[in-house]
Order: structure tokens, then sequence, then C-alpha cells
């Protein structure tokens, strides 16, 4: 086990520098650049010679390798820059974000999950019957629907026509007196973009747990326990859906890796205030500091969620155990 | 009693020294009272006497929400996006020397009076003598010479800057300064309307280091809000909100609403639905064409309509051949329909495109230079020029042989400006020009045709045509905006994004910029645009007609100002400029 793990710390400390090279490089490799963000609207107006000093103080006139060793060394250091848009640390942006960011999808992806993977099993138990087949039908049909659409129904039913909830924003403009009524009021504000984000991501946990209890069911391990006189619930849940849920790991932790990133359309129709807009907003922006860290914070979410399903996914099948002694 | 006599007679004394220092006083307020503000016509460099025509002040309602839909930033004078409307809310705070009343006129503001030298190379301001900061502390002379000073010595960049860049500022007493600029201003009163006085008791030392990006943070880290203005800043979160305080002390009197609260919802339609359920009571930017007639049926809101000064164009690469040819970029003009693009594109909501660039509302516009469709005469035009489909595919070859097939370049996220696009390509068929419209992201799309922002370091662009936009910012000065036509030097012609040359055109707006009297310089401006529609540098496709909503039980003392819209300081001072 320390073997494997540290196996995989080299493996992901490489990719973590790839990552990083990466990172750098794609922002400045689009057109344009973040001058006009730096410099404002009247950018245009600048002289030559004082968008040349621009370039010069804020760096961007040095060669790219640099660049990219200074970005290094500010990031080993933990130093994430200051923001071209907004002039302020990189880091009270992105941290100020973050914690918005993991209760919507975050809390989005485990209702997701739990519910994808019970409807998914349930879906599976019935095959063939009108129940699998509407289930299996409505989140197919759920999946196609883009969320910014099903974003603005809820807005237009919940919001504007009921007005029983708010349209925008992670809380109240003006705070809530007392700890309980701060949170009553950030959970009234999550109530549509949650249920939103919720109704488009359990369709991929619902089709995946479906299909792959149903090929499960078909194994022969199964009818073994059948024979063997063991209860239906045990066999459905100790044996059946514990192999199934393998291929559901994998999704989930895929998913989990993307959490940091937010949800961008969802935060964007709610004016929630996440990660994955800032990040939508920086690309606008060119905002390259912004950017950067976005990426790189992205990037250890999804390898730290990586190394979660491979150190799990030994505990959980013991196949894998074996093979890689 | 001798007693009472004296005391009498000492009453009699403090009576009589009491009213004539009534008397002097009231002669001193008659002097210093000022005239009702002179014309629209008056000669540059000369501010008359003025009263700010203030009304009684208005009775204040509690609260009023306005969402908008993206960040400001820190929102202080120096932290601030000089466009709409992060500029107006900043105003909110802060004073200039002088205003503009909602018809684009100059009106005083903390400037009652002002006079220029014969070249405009000198202006001497008067200054109120009754204005505090929000801090209490008294404005004077010396805060106006500091922003001048400040912006050329430390801020070095900014919507600001690139007005006071070069001038100075000599303090004769509190209440007068004098501003020297390099070149003649002759419409320096109508620029100063864009710079915010800063406070020195504040500022003073703040990011005065040599390097701007440290300069930059010193100063967004003080993010202090202390202004003259009608507002003061009260809770704020720049991914969030920003709140308002009326300043009840204002000079001009308190103003109409005690709490501005300024919502950010990022999402257009999101915003829209605000309004609809009534959890927010206008919002800043103005209704799609499409969704008016929606509007016009809701309970409690109301619509208002006005002009803007930004401005579609069709930007034609004169650095590149054909379209150095004035035959084929007159050819362009002719096959364009603006009633069609303004029906069609902005069902009715624009103003057709004058080709003299000046909206036909601003003072100096010469009026009646409109394309009009012809692609008869524009076929005919290219074929006796030598632009010939020789190979009889539909599409035209130039006098080299080479295909006439370009691209017009849009923006992604501007529908609008991709159906202007298509339409320009279906007429570009029917006169023999092979059109592609390429919808680019945005920031790619301004770095397809302005690269770097810098005219010198990338010189000509490789576009062909582009759909593009200028914004209002460009028609602050209308005079000035017609170096967009300039090409002898690369600072003057910055905006000539085309490299459009014309030695005539050149000299004209030299001789613009270098003279101050108002007779000559309007029949030279005229001369200028009638130019313009002549050759053709760029084609101007139209200017936006806005239309803002609002939920009139919550306010209804909403001003348009032409060129703006409601979200402006004067809404909320109605008994300014009345």
């Amino acid at each position: 086990m320390k073997r494997i793990l540290a196996r995989r710390l080299i493996q992901y400390g490489l990719l973590l520098f790839f990552a990083l090279a990466i990172n750098f490089m794609v922002p400045r490799l689009a057109p344009g650049g973040p001058l006009q963000t730096i410099a404002g609207a009247d950018v245009g107006l600048l002289e030559p010679s004082e968008l040349a000093q621009l370039l010069r103080d804020y760096g961007l006139d040095k060669p790219l390798y640099e660049q990219f060793a200074d970005y290094l060394v500010q990031t080993a250091s933990g130093d994430l820059g200051y923001s071209y848009r907004q002039g302020r640390p990189v880091s009270d942006i992105l941290f100020a974000r973050i914690p918005w960011t993991l209760l919507l999808a975050g809390s989005g992806l485990v209702i997701a999950t739990i519910i994808g993977i019970l409807l998914g099993a349930y879906a599976a138990l019935h095959r063939g019957s009108r129940r699998d087949v509407s289930l299996t039908g409505a989140f197919v049909v759920l999946q196609s629907l883009p969320a910014f659409w099903i974003g603005m129904v809820f807005i237009a039913i919940f919001a504007t026509r009921l007005q029983i909830l708010p349209t925008f924003g992670g809380q109240s403009i003006v705070a809530s007196e007392g700890t309980i009524e701060q949170i009553l009021d950030i959970a009234v504000h999550l109530v549509m973009p949650l249920t939103v984000l919720v109704l488009v991501s359990i369709p991929h946990i619902f089709l995946t747990t479906r299909y792959s209890m149903l090929g499960v069911l078909q194994e022969d391990f199964i009818d073994t326990a059948y024979a063997k006189g063991l209860r239906r619930g045990v066999i459905l849940l100790r044996h059946a859906l514990r192999n199934a849920l393998l291929p559901v790991l994998t999704v989930f932790a895929l998913h989990l890796g993307g959490v940091v990133s937010g949800a961008t359309v969802i935060e964007t129709v709610f004016s929630y205030p996440g990660v994955g807009r800032l990040i939508y907003e920086s690309v606008i922006a060119r905002d390259f500091p912004v950017l950067q860290a976005g990426f790189f914070v992205i990037t250890l979410s999804i390898v730290a969620a990586n190394l979660m399903a491979d150190l799990l996914y030994p505990i959980l099948d013991p196949r894998v155990r074996t093979a890689a002694r | 009693m001798k007693e009472d006599v004296g005391v009498t007679k000492n009453l009699r004394q403090l009576a009589a020294l009491a009213l004539s220092a009534a008397l002097v006083f009231a002669a001193c307020e008659t002097t210093a009272s000022p005239a009702p503000s002179g014309a629209a016509t008056q000669p540059p460099g000369t501010g008359e006497p003025s009263d700010p025509s203030v009304a009684a002040p208005p009775t204040q309602i509690e609260e009023l929400t306005v969402a908008t839909f993206d960040t400001e930033f820190t929102l202080t004078a120096l932290d601030i996006n000089y466009g709409y409307p992060g500029f107006e809310l900043a105003k909110l705070q802060y004073d200039s020397l002088t205003g503009i009343d909602t018809g684009n006129e100059v009106r005083e503001q903390l400037a009652t009076q002002w006079e220029s030298n014969d070249d405009a190379t000198e202006w001497t301001f008067t200054l109120r003598d009754d204005v505090t900061w929000h801090d209490g502390e008294a404005f004077t002379a010396d805060d106006v010479a500091f922003t001048v000073r400040y912006e050329n010595d430390v801020v070095r960049g900014g919507g600001a800057f690139t007005v006071l860049r070069g001038f100075e500022a000599e303090v004769i007493d509190d209440t007068h300064v004098t501003i020297t600029t390099p070149q003649p201003e002759p419409e320096l009163d109508r620029k100063l309307m864009r710079i915010l006085i800063l406070p020195e008791h504040i500022w003073d030392g703040v990011g005065d280091v040599e390097d701007l990006e440290e300069s930059n943070r010193l100063i967004v880290e003080l993010a202090d809000h202390t202004g003259t203005g009608p507002y003061m800043m009260g809770d704020y979160d720049p991914d969030r909100f920003y709140t308002f305080i009326a300043n009840d002390n204002y000079f001009l009197g308190p103003p109409a609403v005690k709490r501005i609260v300024v919502p950010i919802i990022k999402d257009t339609t999101a915003l829209f639905a605000a309004l609809r359920s009534g959890e927010v009571d206008a919002v800043v930017p103005p209704l799609q064409p499409e969704n008016i007639a929606d509007f016009q049926n809701q309970p409690n809101i109301e619509l208002v309509e006005g002009p803007t000064f930004s401005t579609r164009t069709l930007q034609i690469n004169a650095a590149k051949e054909p379209f150095d040819d004035p035959i084929v970029r007159r050819a362009i003009g002719m096959m364009i329909d603006p009633q069609e693009l303004v029906d069609v594109v902005k069902l009715g909501q624009a103003v057709i495109g004058s080709q003299g660039y000046i909206h036909p509302n601003l003072p100096g516009a010469v009026q009646g230079l409109t394309l009009e469709r012809d692609s008869a005469g524009a076929n005919q035009l290219l074929e006796d020029a030598g632009y010939r489909d020789t190979d009889g595919d539909g599409v035209r070859e130039t006098p080299d042989g080479e295909p006439m097939a370009y691209d017009v370049v849009a923006w992604a996220e501007e529908p609008d400006m991709i159906r202007a696009a298509d339409l320009i390509r279906e007429w570009g068929a029917e006169i023999g020009l092979d059109l592609t419209t390429a919808a680019t992201e945005t920031n790619a799309a301004v770095d397809l045709v302005w690269p770097g922002f810098n005219r010198s370091e990338s010189g000509p662009a490789s576009f062909d045509l582009a759909v593009w936009n200028w914004s209002s910012g460009v028609l602050n000065v209308p005079s000035q905006a017609l170096e967009l036509f300039y090409d002898s030097d690369v600072v003057t012609g910055r905006l000539n994004v085309d490299f459009y040359e014309s030695s005539e055109m050149d000299g004209l707006i030299d001789s613009l910029t270098a003279t101050t009297d108002l007779d000559e310089r309007l029949t030279l401006m005229a001369q200028i645009q009638e130019l313009a529609f002549e050759d053709l540098p760029f084609i101007v496709l139209w200017y936006p007609v806005d239309t803002y909503a609002y939920n009139a039980s919550a306010y209804d003392g909403w001003r348009f100002q032409d060129g703006l819209g409601i979200i402006n300081r004067l809404s909320f001072l109605p008994q300014v400029y009345p």
C-alpha cells in the first residue's frame, strides 16, 4: 500500500508540473491579451509609450520562459498574484468563492449521486417494466435539456410568478441577524440553483448505475448467491450493488474533481458567487493570474479526487488489490 | 437711568452694526449669486457665471434597488470602469469641476465660473466655497491642483489621465485655480466633466511608486470613497452589491433617495426577471428590442427611451487592397440598406448612422449624411473601375485577378453584430463580393482589428471588414471624435484602426485642433464630416436607441440623459438643472 501511494504521489507530482505548464500557456495562446483589462475602457486613448510602460510594469513584455519561471517561483511560495481585473490578491478573490462553490456543487454532487444510485438500481431491478422505461426516458430527456434553460424556467415559475424564492445571489444583501437566520437565508437562496444542478447531474449517475447493475445481475455469482439461499435484499445490496458501484465510483471521482470548478452556467443564471463564473469572466478578460490560480486549484482537486479513487478501488475491489501484487 | 441710556445706546449701535452687516452680506450674496447659465452656443473658453438652477430639494424616499450586471470593482474614483454604468455610479460619490445636464450641455458643478485665454491653453476656474468632503474637510482649489498632479505623476493611466495628460494646475487661492494645457483645449470645460476631483488629504502619497502594477495595487488596497458627491458609499461587496447612502449636506441639496442598493445580477434574463417580480426597482441595462413589447404590458413597469452615443460601424481595412480604393468603399456603402438594418436587426430601436460620425443630436453634427441603397449603382461603379467577374462564378476579381472574397468579423457575444454581418454578406453577394461572416470571441475580434490598441507598434491589422462598436465615450467631445479619420501621427490618430489616409482630411483636423474660434470650429467640423461622407473611411451603421424599464410605483423621478440612459446622478437630484 505504501509503495502504491509513493508511486502515485510521484506520478501525480509530475502531472502537476505539466498541468502548471499548461495552465500557464493556454491563456496566453488565446488571441488578444489583458491590456484592456489592466488599462480600462480608455485603453485606446493611451499613447504607445504608456502602453509599453504598462506591459513592462506588469511583466508582460518579458520572454515567455521568464514569465513561466516567475510563475513557478510564485506558485511554489504560495503567492497566487494579483488579479488584473480587480487589483486584489487572487487568493482573496478565489477563496471567497470556493466555499460557495463547494456548497452548491458539492451538495449537488452528493444528492445527485444518492438519488442517481437509488433510482438506477431500482430501474435495473425492474428492467423492461413501465417504471424502468419511464425513468430511463425521463432522464435521457433531462440530460438533453440545457441547464440554463431549466434555470430560467425555475426563475419564471418560482421567482417571477409565485414569488416564493429569490431570483439571484447566494444570500440577501441585507445580512440576516443571527446564525440560524443566516443559515436559512443561504438555504433559501440555494434551493433553485441546487435543484437545477441536481436535475442535470442525476442522469449520468442514473444511467451508469442502471447499466452497471444490469451487467452485474447477469453474473454467475448472483445466481450462486440465490442458489445458496441468501435473502434478496442481501444479494442486491452486498453482492450486486457493491459490484455495480465500481464504475459509479469512477464517475463520482471525475465529478468530484470538477466540483471546485463549479457550475458556470448555473452560477451565471442565478448570480451565485462561485468559482465557475469567476473563471469564465477571467477568460473573457484574459486575467492571467486568476486563470492560472483557478486552473491550478481545479487541477489539484481533480488530481486529489483521482488519487482518492485510486486508493479506494483496491479497498472496494479485492481483484485490483491482487492484480497489483 | 444713566445705565439704561447706556444700554439703549449700545443696543442702538448694535442694531446699526447688525443692519450694516446684513446689508453688506446681502450685497455680497447678490454679487456672488451667479446669473442663470448661458446657452449652448457660448463661445469656447468662457463659462458664464451661472446659478445651478437649483429648485427646492425633493421629498426623499427611503430606499431604491437598482440591479446592475457586473462588478464595478471597489468603485472609488481611481478604481472604476470608465464605461457605463461604473462611471455614473462613481459620480454619485464625487463631483467634477463641470457637469452636464440631460441634454448634454456643460453646466457648473464644483466650479461656478470659468474663462480661458485666447488660445485656450490657460483656464481659470472659480470654485464654490460651500463644499465639504464627506469626512467634513473643506474642499478647496488645492484638491483640484492635487487631482491634476496625482493623475499625471501617480496614476499615469485610465480615463482621467488621458484627459489630464501634460496639464498643470496652479492654486491662486482657496476658490480659484488655473489649469494650463500643453495644447489648445477649446472644449476643456466639456472634457473636465469626466474628471472626478480627489481629496488631497486622503490620497496624497498613496501609490506614489514607480512601478505601475504596484501603484495600482496600493490604490485599490486603500479603497477610500471620500468624495463631495450626493452619496456616500455604504456597505459593499464587489462581487455582490453596492449601497449608497444620501449625503444630506450636499451643496446642491439632498438627493431624492436616502439609500440606493445596487445588487449585481450577472445574467440579463434573471436581472429582468427580478424587475418583473419586484425584487428590484430598476435595472441598469436597456431592454433588448425583442423584449420591449412584453414589458409594455407589465403592471407598474414604465418604459422610457432615448438616444445612445455608442456607434455600430463597419470598419474597412484601408491598409489592405482593394479597400484603399475609395471606389470599393463607396460601392460597399451603396450596397448597404441602413433602414433595413435598423428595422430587421434593431427592430426599429436605432437611428440610421450619419457618415460624418457625429450623432445627429449632438452639437456640430451635419444632418443628412446618410447612405442610400443602390446595388445597381454599386455594380456599375465596380464594373467601370475594373472589378469584374472574369470567370463567371458570380464573384468579382480585382484588376490583379484576386477574387473579391473577404471575411466580415463580428463579435460573437453581440447577436446584433452577427445579424448585421449576415445581412452585409447577403448584400455583398448582390454586387459580386463573396463575404463570410466570421463570428469571433470579442477579445480575439478586438485583437484582429486593433492589435495591442497600438497603431505604431502593431502596424496595419490583417482583417478585411469588421462590424465594430465605438463606445459613447468617443463622442464625449464631438469635435475630438473626428480624430477617428486622422492618419498623420499615430497618437492623435490612435482610433484610426483602418489606417485610412487622406492629407486633405488630416489638414482639416489639424486646423480644427489649432483654432479656438467657435464659428470656425463649426465650419471645419462640417467640412470634415462632409469629406468623410464622400470618402467613407468606414460605414456608420446605426446609433442604438435604448429603452429602459423601471418600477414606477417605487420611484418615478428618473431622468433620461442623452447618450447614457436613466442611471445617472441627475435621476436622484431632480432639483439640479431642472
